[in-house]
């Protein structure tokens, strides 16, 4: 949905710009509005996309430019209106987006520590995700514990907050699961790790999903781990609006996940 | 009587158009989808049908408001 959400926010601001080009000198204040929406929502795209796409992003820059200059064109008063309404538009959506983002989509989600397999013997394992709003990182994370308990691994599952833990001692592989927000890994497992400090050397395996790209948070993921003196075993990227079969050759998302959970190796063989 | 469009009708229209579109779009089945909709089939969208209604809705919406505040009699 906001995959949609973000598709409409480039279609509808460039039909707007269009149209204020067409729009006759009398309709000044329609020429503003439109004009000054187009390109305040346009910006927005910009600022909002520039890490993944920067080629596409200069080109809705150079759209943007070329409707304020429409404005400038079109006399002082409607200048003014439209740059008013430019602003205004770009400082909604900014608002807006960073409200999704840190309130809603970024909240940290406070849930008892799950112990699975507690008579485990092969090895013990600290899984912490984020679950974002859909279910997805959720599901994929628990079809990767159970891959790791079907080997006979305990596993402690926790999501990515203040109550995780953080004592890694007693722990041979760290899980940390994350769904992409705004191009990176959600911001409670960042902050997550942040506690973790000094991994010291950590088996680590990451876990990253999102719509349509990991480009940017997975390398990101894999990174933050490398920084913090973690042994990175394992990195995946996962996603929902792109066929998995790509990576995996298979689509299920809990089957690849699974398999990736019975492959890893148990401590000690 | 063909009815004058006043600037920003084309704006409305193309978002009733992608609204409408992206109603349809919600109910297409989507062989790799993580999980079944509400109608029990893989959809391109897990909140199918409650999406499919407020895209519908809003493409109403922007329809009435572009027809009644965006023409008028020429």
């Amino acid at each position: 949905m906001i995959t949609f959400a973000m598709l409409l926010l480039v279609v509808v601001p460039l039909v707007a710009g269009i149209e204020s080009f067409f729009a006759k000198k009398e309709d000044g204040r329609a020429i503003s509005i439109l004009a000054g929406l187009g390109a305040g929502a346009l910006l927005w795209n910009v600022y909002s996309d520039w890490r993944v796409s920067p080629i596409s992003s200069l080109v809705l820059a150079i759209l943007a430019i070329v409707l304020m200059v429409r404005l400038f064109r079109a006399g002082t008063q409607i200048w003014k209106e439209g740059l008013v309404v430019t602003v205004v538009t770009f400082v909604a959506l900014l608002v807006a987006w960073q409200g999704l983002l840190g309130f809603v989509v970024n909240a940290e989600v406070v849930n008892d520590v799950e112990v699975l397999n507690p008579e485990g013997s092969a090895g013990t394992a600290l899984l912490t995700y984020h679950p974002g709003r859909s279910g997805y990182q959720e599901m994929i994370t628990h079809a990767f514990s159970e891959g790791l308990v079907s080997n006979d691994w305990r596993v402690d599952v926790a999501t990515a907050s203040k109550e995780a833990p953080t004592d890694l001692a007693g722990y041979d592989l760290l899980v940390l699961s994350a769904p992409t927000y705004d191009w990176v890994p959600a911001k409670p497992i960042q902050r997550y790790l942040e506690r973790l400090g000094d991994l010291g050397g950590q088996p680590t395996a990451v876990i990253v999903s999102a719509a349509g790209t990991t480009s940017l948070s997975l390398p990101m993921m894999e990174n933050l781990v490398r920084e913090a003196n973690g042994d990175l075993v394992a990195s995946y990227a996962l996603w929902t609006l792109v066929p998995n079969r790509i990576a995996y050759g298979i689509d299920d998302s809990e089957e690849i996940m699974r398999q990736k959970g019975r492959a890893v190796p148990v401590p000690g063989e | 009587m063909k009815r004058k469009k006043k600037p920003g009708y084309y704006t409305l229209l193309v978002l009733t158009v992608s609204l409408a579109g992206g109603a349809v779009l919600t109910v297409m089945p989507m062989s790799y989808a993580y999980k079944d909709c509400m109608l029990g089939y893989r959809a391109h969208c897990t909140l199918t049908p409650v999406s499919t209604i407020l895209c519908l809705v809003a493409a109403v919406i922007t329809y009435v408001v572009g027809q009644s505040s965006f023409t008028e009699a020429s």
